[in-house]
């Protein structure tokens, strides 16, 4: 069952009302009591959708278990608080902060996340499937085993993150930030990359066969073992890169640099090394 | 990827040079329309049988036999599907042509220098540029005078586009013009 918003009952506000009260956010006269509300509730039965939580304080409480399915959030603090095991399928979650926030085995999917903030969030086992993450600034975030299949994250930060066994097919991330990330033994068949900051990244073991990874920059960064078929690394910066025992196969560094990188132990099968620079005198 | 009015499936044939294929979707109808057929296959099939979908017609980037080569197959299937082609046998796609799928139009391109017929499709911030542009790099031409014209066609019509807009090439990964623009060193 969806809900119909009501205006908040201030009559100088034109906001809508939150769920479970009379008011919008700001005029809410109890917001403790409120939040107690809330964590019972979401205890025993699901919030309907089509909710509004806009700019709620959701900060420092514990809602496991949270049933909360195409849901408005919209600039919600979530800082500190565990949303472990959480469905949010389908719900807005536009500008919100989610410092130190746990969101460990939720359903982010079909979200719409942009501008999503916070440093070290936990959200590893977690369905981000085709959600939208753009501009999203999430700092030494841990998403291990996590599903970002066809989501978009572009523009956004995930540097000193952890991405490890993740499943990223189609994952739409040009000019993401995963510098000093570890990206090792997950799946990027598809994705397209390309300005992706990578330097001191670790993409070990990894499949990125296909994926666009033109004008990465990728100094000190290490695709070892990785399966490099027909990916693209047109204008890339892979200087001091490690790509040993990694499949390049029809594999495109078209005017990459590769100044000092490792290739021991790769193949080397078909692939393009037009304008390619391997020192500094090429 | 996920979309707001319009779904863009690809389907990737190894075994035929690579090539991709495309099934674009109106969410609104249900109305699709397939973009080259050259590996046309069970999958595609299924995906538009499972999704409730119909083909109202189908856009044949060139006539190279990885992007056509199933296209009998495919008429039979769906019979009632418009073929958008430059086939020379009355089929043409004029510059500017307008194209309508449900509730969403489109425009084509003519992009001539891998082949003569080469025809593009911008359709809600995707594009669907077959072997003109791809990541990285353009088609390849059998001649300078081709190769130019390519590149002029390009940069006209396509580089227009915003930043943002999805390019959907034949073979190989999506990329978008802003990418385009800032990395590939053929432009």
């Amino acid at each position: 069952m969806e809900v119909v918003l009501k205006p908040c009952s201030n009559k100088q506000c034109r906001q809508h009302a939150i769920w479970g009260a009379d008011t919008c956010w700001q005029h809410l006269a109890d917001p403790a009591g409120w939040r107690k509300k809330l964590v019972a509730f979401a205890d025993r039965e699901s919030i309907p959708q089509g909710s509004n939580f806009t700019e709620c304080d959701l900060s420092n409480i514990y809602i496991e278990r949270l049933d909360a399915q195409k849901c408005d959030f919209t600039g919600v603090n979530f800082d500190n608080t565990i949303l472990r095991s959480s469905k949010l399928k389908g719900s807005i979650l536009r500008r919100c902060s989610a410092n130190n926030t746990d969101l460990s085995d939720s359903n982010l999917s079909e979200t719409t996340s942009t501008g999503f903030s916070g440093i070290r969030i936990i959200a590893t086992n977690t369905n981000f499937n085709n959600s939208c993450f753009k501009f999203a600034s999430l700092p030494e975030a841990n998403l291990d085993r996590s599903i970002l299949t066809g989501s978009d994250w572009e523009r956004s930060d995930l540097s000193y993150s952890i991405l490890t066994n993740t499943q990223c097919i189609d994952w739409f991330a040009p000019f993401i930030n995963l510098n000093n990330s570890n990206l090792t033994a997950s799946d990027f068949r598809f994705a397209v990359m390309g300005g992706a900051n990578l330097t001191d990244a670790v993409a070990s073991d990894s499949n990125f066969q296909r994926a666009n990874l033109c004008g990465i920059k990728g100094r000190k960064s290490s695709f070892s073992g990785s399966d490099l078929y027909y990916v693209r690394f047109n204008a890339a910066n892979l200087d001091l890169a490690n790509l040993s025992n990694s499949k390049i196969t029809r594999t495109i560094f078209r005017t990459a640099s590769l100044i000092g990188a490792n290739l021991t132990g790769s193949t080397k099968e078909t692939a393009i090394w037009d304008r390619t620079r391997f020192s500094l005198t090429d | 990827m996920k979309d707001k009015i319009i779904h863009v499936e690809r389907f990737n044939f190894p075994e035929v040079e690579e090539v991709n294929s495309f099934i674009i979707s109106c969410n609104s109808t249900g109305k699709a329309l397939i973009v080259d057929v050259g590996g046309f296959d069970s999958r595609m099939e299924e995906y538009i049988e499972i999704n409730n979908l119909t083909v109202e017609s189908l856009f044949i980037t060139h006539a190279h036999y990885d992007h056509i080569g199933k296209i009998d197959a495919v008429i039979a299937k769906y019979p009632a599907a418009r073929i958008y082609t430059d086939d020379h046998h009355g089929n043409s796609i004029s510059e500017g042509e307008v194209f309508e799928l449900g509730k969403v139009s489109g425009i084509f391109h003519r992009i001539p220098g891998h082949t003569d017929d080469m025809a593009v499709l911008h359709i809600a911030g995707h594009l669907f540029t077959g072997d003109s542009l791809f990541a990285g790099s353009v088609g390849g031409t059998h001649s300078s005078a081709n190769y130019f014209k390519q590149i002029q066609g390009i940069s006209t019509k396509l580089l227009k586009y915003p930043g943002e807009t999805i390019i959907h090439p034949g073979h190989g990964p999506d990329s978008t013009i802003e990418l385009e623009k800032t990395f590939n060193p053929f432009l």
